[in-house]
């Protein structure tokens, strides 16, 4: 018997020592498959919130103001990622110090991570998380991811509502006219609202959003906020944003429907990850060979993996 | 007992009781870093209930605490004690700062895994944690 049966029972009857060592194992890449289907065995299909934005806008300090209402009445598990060095391997994990006191509560559990391994880690670690914590019987999940921009679509179907953090330095309206976390975010916040520019940038959003396809009947609302460690002006808006696209998401259905196709991009990534770290094995991407057909190559690996998992 | 043979080391860095000076625990937060190590620092002015609290939720190998403020025995026995009382037994707890040698042993006696003077090199404390940690 695998150690780790016995930390599930124990993390489904509310041991948070249990939960942490679960959580770990899912950091650290465990991936056996009866692991697994302990972290799915009553996935109650938690629902998750997204928090992303570009490096330095106040993610982590708005996180902290969020945290104490979303846990005034459920279990909340927030999950902070920060990146990896690629060069040491090594990571700093700047995100709970901002939490401060509230990381006391007794209905939140706080874990920080750094994505290692293949570039799907991030997303994939974070998912697994949260299904955890749904497994767990927690009410809720917030995900705070790393800093994000203009290529991270996987983000959008990382969970229920998105939330996409801006400030008034994230710039004018030619970069909010730019496609990527700005077509797709649910609630759209600019934070360090107290700065000049922020009015500049709120009409440039309305004008993009304006725009927005309109297949979904949810208008995405433009909140401005000023989050410091003290205060948190503006947050009950962004409170209340959450709750009613939770509300429109359970009207509509729409939150099964986007389950199903974020859960089609986990499973993807999945494969894509375990075919990542497959190919790791097999090679190392600074060997010392110059191929003339890169593209040549790369099918010439793709069929030795599968075809060594054949066997 | 530490957990032996990991493949990475997770950190949680802290500073306890009523001390500001944040300067050296951040030398070795970066130093840490660079060293390939996972690296989580809380901030100042923190309890030893907040630190064992965020030590179990963030599921860290080692707790490092610096302390310059001469409340090192309280802090550190407090410390211990949570530690065994939230089952964290294979959590290493280390520290530095003004520390006298005397009390460093004690410390060490008391269950403290290791414990560091003023101008430690960072190296010192790198080698110490892969030795202590990672397969040789």
């Amino acid at each position: 018997m695998k150690i780790w049966q016995s930390w599930f029972k124990d993390a489904l009857s509310g041991h948070p020592d249990a939960i942490s060592r679960i959580l770990t194992l899912i950091e650290r890449g465990e991936d056996h498959p009866q692991f697994f289907q302990k972290i799915y065995q009553n996935d109650f299909q938690i629902y998750t919130i997204a928090l992303t934005g570009p490096t330095g806008v106040g993610k982590s300090s708005l996180v902290a103001h969020l945290a104490e209402p979303l846990a005034d009445y459920q279990h909340l598990g927030i999950i902070a990622m920060d990146p990896r060095s690629s060069i040491s391997g090594g990571a700093f994990l700047g995100d709970r110090i901002r939490l401060g006191d509230k990381a006391h509560h007794p209905r939140i559990f706080f874990r920080s991570f750094a994505p290692k391994g293949s570039p799907f880690s991030g997303y994939l670690t974070a998912k697994t998380m949260a299904r955890a914590f749904g497994t767990f019987r927690f009410g809720c999940v917030l995900i705070e991811t790393l800093g994000a921009g203009q290529s991270e679509w996987a983000i959008q179907h990382l969970a229920d509502t998105t939330v996409l953090i801006l400030s008034p330095e994230s710039g004018d309206e030619i970069q909010m006219m730019k496609r990527g976390l700005v077509e797709w975010a649910d609630i759209f916040v600019i934070n360090k609202a107290d700065r000049p520019g922020a009015k500049q940038l709120e009409a440039a959003l309305a004008r993009e959003l304006q725009n927005r396809a309109n297949d979904s009947k949810w208008k995405p609302p433009i909140l401005l906020t000023v989050a410091t460690a003290q205060n948190g002006q503006g947050v009950e808006k962004l409170i209340e944003g959450i709750e009613k696209h939770h509300q429109f998401l359970k009207i509509t259905g729409k939150i099964e429907e986007n389950r199903l196709k974020n859960q089609n991009l986990e499973c993807m990534l999945w494969a894509l990850s375990m075919t990542w770290n497959q190919l790791s094995k097999t090679r190392q991407i600074s060997e010392k060979k110059l191929f003339k057909n890169p593209h040549q190559e790369a099918q010439r690996l793709l069929k030795e993996v599968f075809h060594e998992r054949k066997k | 007992m530490a957990r032996k043979g990991l493949k990475s080391i997770k950190i949680l860095l802290a500073k306890a009781g009523l001390d500001g000076h944040d300067r050296g625990i951040k030398v070795i937060a970066r130093a840490l870093r660079d060293a390939g190590m996972d690296v989580i620092y809380t901030g100042i002015k923190q309890t030893p209930e907040g630190i064992v609290e965020a030590a179990l939720q963030e599921g860290v190998d080692v707790i490092g605490i610096s302390i310059l403020s001469g409340a090192h025995m309280t802090i550190f026995s407090k410390l211990l004690k949570l530690l065994k009382k939230k089952k964290l037994n294979e959590v290493l707890l280390i520290g530095g700062g003004i520390l006298p040698p005397d009390d460093i042993q004690k410390l060490e006696k008391m269950g403290v895994d290791k414990l560091w003077g003023p101008d430690t090199p960072t190296q010192e404390i790198i080698n110490y944690l892969k030795g202590r940690l990672l397969p040789p």
